[in-house]
């Protein structure tokens, strides 16, 4: 008979630490878990056969917490030997012929990777219905998305198939999924996680970050990934290791910008749940103040442009000559022409030829230079506000998890969904979403606490306060 | 977004369209743009090329490392031939956008 898993991954760890389960143990609980929700939930694009089976061994005294833990990582990162597809038909079968640096940190810790999780094509996408292989659905409510890109990840996780997963974040991949599907999602400090392995949507966007069920699980896990790596130039010398106990942080003392004007942009359960959330953070002694930032709707128009223009370039490698599917025309540019037809899906098709257009002769400054400018005054803005509090809370998003196919043939409103996390994006500064409470229909809801650079302790300690103040998990 | 224009595009991104997602993609690429064009920033000075908003500045030392194996990369290839990537002949077009 299996055991049920442990509920979080520090409960796992201190189990495998005491002897009370083993490695192998978790292993079965969490795939006879998989086993009874896979194929309803649509998360996984590979899972860990039996051969890939956990030693039957005890952990040793000297393992790190991550030792025997069971993760997923998303579509995007490389595994060695392992389907990394990206949620395309381009990449369809693809298996890398070695290990994201994120995946050989996570190995060389002791964790174990069980599976892959679907995403949107190429991380385009807040729904996860851009998904070549069909979309992933949300654990609360299966007529509902998960979120996106790393919808998969997040509903997983969500329901229990695995301790934590590793997603992408390039305006709130990694967020706002973990807001739909009611789990703690970090996205780091830009450069702070090494993204060798990555497959590349928008370079000076793109993030690796962690989704888990609590503070202090996400909190581990970033600290095992994070850190300098010479293979990735945009890479940062700032080791996460170490990092204090969220749980043990008290946020009595520290400063939350609030951005004025949020209300009109949130449904009303949203606006509710957020109003609960700063009176929670005010009892435990934060001091909340009134902060202006930019109008949302303008970094998010700066963001489609910046986006859009790198992804067009990112996607050009993908012509059917070296990796990935090709379909044979009768010359070079016949086949280029019919692989990326067939390849790419509509919403990608949609953002090359946007970031294409944006960046082409009689557009480019009235677009491209002007979104980059757009962009300095963003992070003028937010470096301004962090130089007063400690962090800002938003929502992270305007809604709870949307029914599937709700937005699918109106692009616009599904962007408008990031509207709260692209800003930390173009800022490059690390944003956590924590999990709040739930609205009229049970569906999670979260807050979105950006922080300065380097500064996610700060996050997680205000975010372990979040969670303890609401009492019952999201 | 005039057809001229998306079939200018289609050519630049190596897109080939038919004629009904040509429709559509107009459509979404017209709605897209006049999103956009809400940025109203004058074009003065220049921009920060970096997306660091940190004094942790990574000055990776540009040193040539060795690559993967050649078996390697070409495990993943869609088709090869003597140890090589096989492309498809590259023939010349006429026509501005080729």
């Amino acid at each position: 008979m299996t055991e049920p898993a442990p509920g979080t991954l520090l409960e796992a760890a201190r189990a495998l630490r005491t002897g009370s389960v083993t490695a192998a143990g978790l292993d079965r609980a969490l795939r006879v878990a998989a086993d009874t929700r896979a194929a309803d939930l649509g998360c996984f694009t590979w899972r860990a056969g039996d051969d890939d089976a956990a030693p039957d061994t005890a952990c040793p005294a000297e393992a790190h917490p991550l030792w025997g833990i069971g993760g997923l990582v998303k579509d995007n990162i490389c595994v060695r030997g392992r389907p990394t597809g990206c949620g395309s038909r381009m990449l369809a079968g693809w298996r890398p012929p070695y290990d994201a640096t994120v995946v050989e940190r996570l190995v060389d810790r002791g964790a174990r990777i069980l599976g892959g999780t679907v995403m949107d094509e190429f991380g385009m996408g807040s729904s996860t219905e851009h998904a070549a292989g069909g979309p992933a659905r949300n654990p609360h409510d299966t007529t509902r998305v998960p979120g996106g890109s790393s919808g998969g990840a997040a509903a997983a996780v969500a329901a229990g198939l695995a301790y934590f997963a590793l997603g992408s974040d390039t305006g709130g991949s990694v967020r706002q999924p973990a807001h739909c599907c009611g789990v703690v999602g970090l996205r780091p400090t830009y450069g702070r996680v090494s993204r060798f392995g990555l497959v590349a949507f928008a370079s000076s966007l793109d993030q690796i970050g962690p989704l888990a069920r609590t503070v202090a699980d996400c909190a581990l896990v970033f600290s095992a990934v994070a850190g300098h790596d010479p293979r990735d130039a945009t890479s940062l010398d700032a080791p996460a290791e170490g990092m204090p106990d969220p749980a043990a942080g008290d946020p009595a003392g520290l400063t939350v910008g609030v951005p004025r004007g949020l209300v009109d942009r949130v449904d009303a359960d949203t606006a509710a749940d957020f109003e609960t959330t700063q009176a929670r953070l005010r009892d435990l002694g934060v001091t909340l103040v009134d902060v202006a930032l930019p109008d949302p709707e303008a970094m998010l128009a700066a963001y489609y442009v910046i986006a859009t223009a790198e992804a067009s370039t990112n996607l050009a490698r993908f012509d059917g000559a070296c990796y990935g599917a090709r379909l044979p025309g009768d010359d070079y540019l016949e086949t280029v022409g019919r692989t990326r037809a067939a390849g790419f899906g509509r919403e990608v098709k949609r953002r090359i030829l946007l970031g294409t257009f944006v960046l082409s002769e009689g557009y480019r400054e009235a677009y491209y230079d002007r979104a980059r400018r757009a962009r300095d005054r963003i992070r003028g803005a937010y470096h301004r506000v962090l130089a007063d509090c400690d962090a800002i809370a938003t929502p992270t998003a305007p809604t709870a998890a949307f029914p599937l196919g709700a937005r699918l043939d109106d692009p616009l409103s599904m962007y408008r969904g990031d509207v709260f996390t692209v800003g930390p994006s173009l800022a490059g500064l690390p944003a956590l979403s924590v999990p709040t409470g739930r609205d009229r229909d049970g569906l999670p809801l979260s807050v979105q606490l950006t922080g300065r650079p380097l500064d996610e302790g700060t996050l997680f300690t205000l975010g372990a306060a979040v969670e303890r103040g609401r009492g019952d998990p999201a | 977004m005039d057809p001229d224009l998306l079939r200018r595009l289609e050519s630049l991104t190596g897109l080939a369209c038919d004629d009904g997602e040509r429709v559509a993609l107009a459509r979404d690429l017209r709605e897209m743009v006049r999103f956009v064009e809400r940025l109203d920033v004058p074009l003065d000075g220049d921009a920060d090329a970096q997306s660091h908003e940190t004094d942790v500045v990574p000055t990776r030392e540009d040193v040539p490392q060795p690559s993967l194996p050649p078996a390697d990369a070409l495990s993943a290839a869609p088709a090869v031939a003597d140890g090589c990537f096989l492309t498809p002949p590259v023939r010349p077009r006429g026509g501005d956008d080729d």
